[in-house]
């Protein structure tokens, strides 16, 4: 089977890690992920804050081009591609008029236009789903038994409403995904807080304390290091921890599920982290 | 309480009806019930909590709204947007008084970060993708924090996470017309 796959400018550079492992993950499926021709950037967080036509624009152009492809079903692994991606389809679907504009601006320039068919997810959502969980627990060769994390899913996968695949407020898919390959998840009260990943250049100071914070608190679960499902979740934990001692490891949550499945390029994909999780992984016999 | 005169008020119920417009939020119906503070992680370093904010939009008062540094501070995290009981997504408000700031030419008090969106645009601009060491190099040089995250930087890139050369997709014109296209419609 195949599905069409939009990595966005992250999974291509700062989280190639998650990228190779989330191929892997639906490689075992069975799933080939076919890349986007000529896709564009999203536009993230400087797109929307200052310009709202833009915000529609440039997920827009992607959409057109995914609704030429034979599968439509679009996977995006970013959460802050998936977000305004998903947000571009759910105003063309519901027809609101600078939707509609940006819909005929893009027919002028591609010479192609979006009718609102593609269905947008993210990989959460499809390994969720039952013709995935059934054949999950086969698929685990090597149990991560010892590991113990607190799950993060951060803002932009479950706010708001409409791109929601999960509760808003107690989401619990990668939860469940975790605990199947044999993860032991802590409960925390941080799931869904915000890791201030869009200030990280430019306000790095009041990022750094937010960071601060939740690998305080994820210790105080008694975690040894967190799952993300977002490349810029996962960069900014990773790289912000400066005010802490012994810094906790920050997984994409492929990896956890690729490492279970005993893929041979995890090694790999550990050599791409700031925080070293390989002293965790040997110390329990799991790299 | 001081009493505007009529041309004061129309100054006022005008800008707040203009943000209310750009923004598709129903700013009117906002009561004051700060659940949107509650939930705002950056609620701690703003100048005006995002509920004065509203208030501020609601009486007009534009000045105030558009040098403050809570827009600027908003990472569209949407915790308000989520529990909002009047169903107001407080961070699109803050990105139409980011676009008003700026088309306006007010100082912005946190002009870092505009200049970090700026960059990142203009990669998109002229590649389709976010070229990240240009975009890091554009945002050093115009900013003057040459040093900042120079050992980050240096791990990034021994680790293959940040390529020195950028990706440019095919049909960039199509980039440039929709960023074209964008700027005609902020004039």
């Amino acid at each position: 089977m195949k599905l069409s796959y939009y990595p966005g400018c992250s999974l291509h550079s700062t989280a190639v890690e998650y990228n190779d492992s989330t191929e892997a993950v639906f490689k075992a499926f069975d799933v080939d992920l076919v890349e986007l021709p000529d896709w564009n950037c999203c536009g993230a967080t400087a797109g929307h804050s200052t310009d709202r036509y833009l915000a529609l624009a440039l997920p827009l152009r992607n959409l057109v081009i995914a609704e030429a492809e034979k599968e439509k079903e679009l996977v995006l692994p970013c959460a802050a591609c998936y977000n305004l991606i998903k947000a571009a389809d759910h105003y063309v679907r519901e027809g609101t008029p600078e939707a509609m504009e940006a819909v005929r601006d893009m027919k002028e320039i591609t010479g192609k236009t979006y009718s609102g068919s593609v269905h947008v997810s993210h990989p959460l959502e499809v390994l969720s789903r039952p013709e995935y969980a059934a054949k999950l627990p086969g698929k685990v060769v090597k149990p991560l038994k010892g590991l113990k994390i607190v799950p993060y899913y951060g803002c932009l996968l479950t706010r708001p409403g409409y791109v929601a695949f999960d509760n808003t407020e107690q989401p619990h898919i990668m939860d469940d995904l975790m605990k199947t390959v044999g993860v032991e998840v802590r409960p925390w009260s941080y799931k869904t807080d915000c890791c201030g990943g869009g200030l990280t250049l430019s306000r790095t100071d009041l990022v750094v304390d937010i960071i601060t914070k939740l690998i305080q608190e994820a210790k105080h679960a008694g975690a040894d290091a967190l799952v993300t499902a977002c490349p810029l979740c996962q960069i900014t934990l990773d790289t912000r921890q400066n005010k802490i001692q012994d810094k906790l490891p920050v997984f994409h949550f492929t990896e956890l599920m690729g490492i279970s499945f005993g893929h041979k390029g995890a090694g790999e994909w550990m050599k791409k982290h700031i925080v070293d999780p390989v002293p965790l992984l040997k110390g329990l016999h799991l790299l | 309480m001081s009493i505007t005169n009529n041309q004061d008020s129309a100054q006022h119920a005008s800008f707040g009806q203009k943000i209310q417009e750009k923004s598709h939020q129903n700013i009117l119906s906002c009561y004051q019930c700060m659940k949107c503070a509650g939930g705002c992680p950056m609620n701690h370093a703003m100048e005006h909590c995002n509920y004065e904010i509203l208030r501020m939009v609601q009486m007009g008062e534009a000045d105030t709204v558009l040098r403050s540094n809570t827009p600027w501070l908003c990472l569209s995290c949407k915790t308000c947007a989520t529990r909002c009981p009047n169903g107001i997504d407080t961070s699109k408000v803050m990105d139409t008084l980011k676009a008003e700031a700026v088309a306006a030419g007010i100082p912005l008090s946190e002009k870092r970060t505009a200049i970090f969106y700026d960059s990142f645009l203009k990669m998109v601009g002229w590649f389709g993708r976010l070229y990240d060491f240009g975009m890091v190099g554009m945002y050093k040089t115009r900013t003057g924090a040459f040093f900042a995250d120079m050992d980050l930087g240096k791990e990034m890139m021994k680790r293959g996470k940040m390529p020195f050369l950028p990706h440019r997709i095919q049909r960039v014109d199509e980039m440039k017309k929709i960023m074209r296209r964008a700027k005609e419609k902020r004039q």
